[in-house]
């Protein structure tokens, strides 16, 4: 027994010790093992780790599109993917369309549903006729005949429709009142006219019905007197859809109430003339006024005092001065006093249009 | 082990291949070893976990097929290892302090193995077989002492000793299986078996003593 290592001297590694090791041979958990089903959980995980190993590393295509369909059957992924599909439609209805077509149109006010109802369905195009070319003057380039539309014969016209509706129901009614009773006698023209020309003879607005018959009749068979610039009609539609801008635009247009009081009795207004001679109010101004409107729409505003330069036109109605608009090289600027208290505007206009306004004013005749 | 049993590399490898037998025989092999080795190295405190730890070290095994490689550390040594991390792991979790200083717990200072003294000579002799009588009644007794001893080593001093008395690995495997060089592994386990030899001297009449 004197032979036995101390320490573990006698291992082969030097640190082993015979009595430590019979102590933990005997220790009270040398026997112990794994529980029955503790083993049986690892030995079945093993198992199951193995046998989905072999389908999941080379899926058949059929699995594959099955397994991607279960995944897709999942609530959280088929309402994501749902979310999805619906935004990219969404994106691709208003694909490359601007914004403002995407939010809903305002309510149409009073006076836009009366002048609707008033205003005739678009009929065919009359051919030209030299009453036109008459009409057009220098100012009209020849441009092909058109559909007639609520706003386009006349710039003034539609402006006037608006501007008698836009301040409450009771102008729109007024207005549209008015405009049926200047409506009966092209009617009535219509109805004389061959039955060739009735259907398009038909004018959109009432606004001419006070002119003089050859004007009138003139007019009221011309589909396109005056060209608006299609600048000025996207900026009166854009200002139109909005109620904010339909409000900025009546309150800031001057010339509408100035071509309605022309429209209405145009006997009644002179223009001023060289060396203090008044000379009546033509066509050909009344078409450069609408043309100075439609080019200063979403320009105009109020200014506490009026600086007249460049070309002035000076308006009396009744020999009494009610209205000064002139063009200089950059703006435009009118001064009002038709509701006898004295407001002005003011229009920034680009070089261009200004020049031409200035170069194409009719000068009075001497 | 007849000489045409398949080694245990050979038979990780069938397993990542997909022979699940494979993995019933390597745990049948090392299931034994492997628990009772958890239980010592958790101790009484975390007894309850032993099963919890034996688990997942097997299924680290099962999840970690493919990317372990026959060569290095031979597959019960890398048994080990990862029942000794999960071990770790699960002590970190309990909120115990778990330090991987083999002179941890000894005030900063190496632990002296002054105390081994007479206490071993009268110790009975280790048969080796199945002992009878009075020393079957003694290494029981020392067993259990052994065991109250152990859970007063640090853990990297335990866990040297029982990979290496316990079950059977050389110090170089038991270094790899610590993941510590040599001498580390040599220093922990010298000091473990002086420190449990105290400790169960105070108890054990040596044997030597009596022999002279």
């Amino acid at each position: 027994m004197t032979d036995v290592p101390a320490g573990g001297q006698g291992a082969p590694d030097g640190e082993r010790d015979a009595w430590l090791r019979e102590a933990l041979r005997h220790a009270p958990d040398a026997a112990m093992a794994a529980p029955p089903l503790l083993r049986e959980a690892i030995l079945s995980q093993a198992r199951a780790a193995v046998a989905v190993r072999t389908p999941t590393r080379h899926p058949a295509p059929a699995s594959a599109v099955l397994a991607f369909w279960s995944w897709l059957a999942r609530p959280p992924v088929a309402a994501g993917f749902a979310s999805v599909m619906a935004a990219t439609l969404v994106g691709m209805m208003w694909w490359d369309r601007p914004m403002d077509e995407a939010t809903p149109p305002p309510p149409a006010p009073a006076s836009s549903r009366a002048a609707e109802q008033t205003t005739p369905a678009p009929a065919p195009v009359p051919p030209p006729e030299p009453a036109q070319d008459e009409l057009h003057g220098s100012l009209s380039p020849p441009s092909p005949p058109r559909r007639r539309d609520s706003a386009a014969a006349f710039p003034g016209e539609a402006k006037l429709e608006r501007s008698a509706g836009g301040t409450g129901a009771a102008k729109a009614e007024a207005g549209a009142e008015t405009l049926d009773k200047q409506r009966q006698p092209r009617d009535d023209l219509a109805r004389q006219a061959p039955s060739s020309m009735a259907a398009p003879a038909t004018p959109p607005a009432g606004a001419l019905g006070a002119a003089p018959d050859r004007e009138a009749d003139a007019l009221a068979r011309a589909p396109t007197l005056v060209p608006v610039p299609a600048p000025a009609q996207s900026r009166r539609a854009e200002a139109a859809r909005s109620p904010q801008g339909n409000v900025a635009q009546r309150a800031v247009e001057p010339l509408a109430p100035l071509l309605a009081a022309l429209a209405a009795d145009a006997s009644d207004w002179t223009r001023g003339a060289a060396e203090g001679r008044t000379a009546p109010v033509d066509p050909a101004l009344r078409r450069w006024l609408a043309e100075l409107d439609a080019a200063g729409t979403g320009r105009w505003s109020v200014v506490s005092a009026s600086v007249h330069a460049g070309v002035i036109v000076e308006l009396w109605q009744g020999g009494r001065p009610a209205a000064t608009v002139s063009v200089d090289a950059v703006s435009a600027t009118v001064e009002s006093r038709l509701d006898g208290t004295a407001r002005a505007w003011r229009a920034e206009l680009d070089p261009v249009t200004a020049e031409r306004l200035r170069r194409s004013l009719p000068r009075p005749p001497p | 082990m007849p000489a045409t049993d398949p080694t245990d590399d050979a038979l990780m490898t069938a397993y990542a291949n997909g022979d699940a037998a494979a993995f019933e025989q390597l745990y049948a092999r090392h299931q034994a070893s492997l628990y009772r080795f958890v239980r010592r190295l958790l101790g009484t405190a975390l007894s309850a976990q032993v099963d919890e730890v034996f688990q997942d070290t097997w299924l680290r095994v099962v999840h970690s097929r493919q990317r372990w490689q026959p060569q290095g550390a031979t597959f019960r040594t890398w048994l080990f290892t990862l029942a000794h991390h999960r071990v770790i792991d699960l002590l970190r979790r309990s909120g115990r302090e778990v330090s991987l200083d083999a002179f941890e717990g000894e005030g900063g200072e190496p632990w002296q193995p002054d105390a081994v003294g007479p206490a071993w000579q009268h110790w009975p002799v280790p048969a080796g077989a199945a002992p009878q009588g009075d020393e079957l009644a003694f290494w029981r007794r020392a067993g259990e002492k052994l065991l109250d001893c152990l859970d007063q080593l640090p853990l990297p001093q335990r866990s040297a000793f029982l990979l290496h008395h316990d079950d059977g690995l050389a110090l170089d495997e038991v270094a790899r299986a610590l993941e510590v060089g040599f001498e580390t592994a040599k220093t922990r386990l010298r000091y473990a078996m002086s420190k449990l030899r105290t400790c169960m001297g105070a108890y054990l009449e040596p044997i030597r003593k009596v022999a002279r």
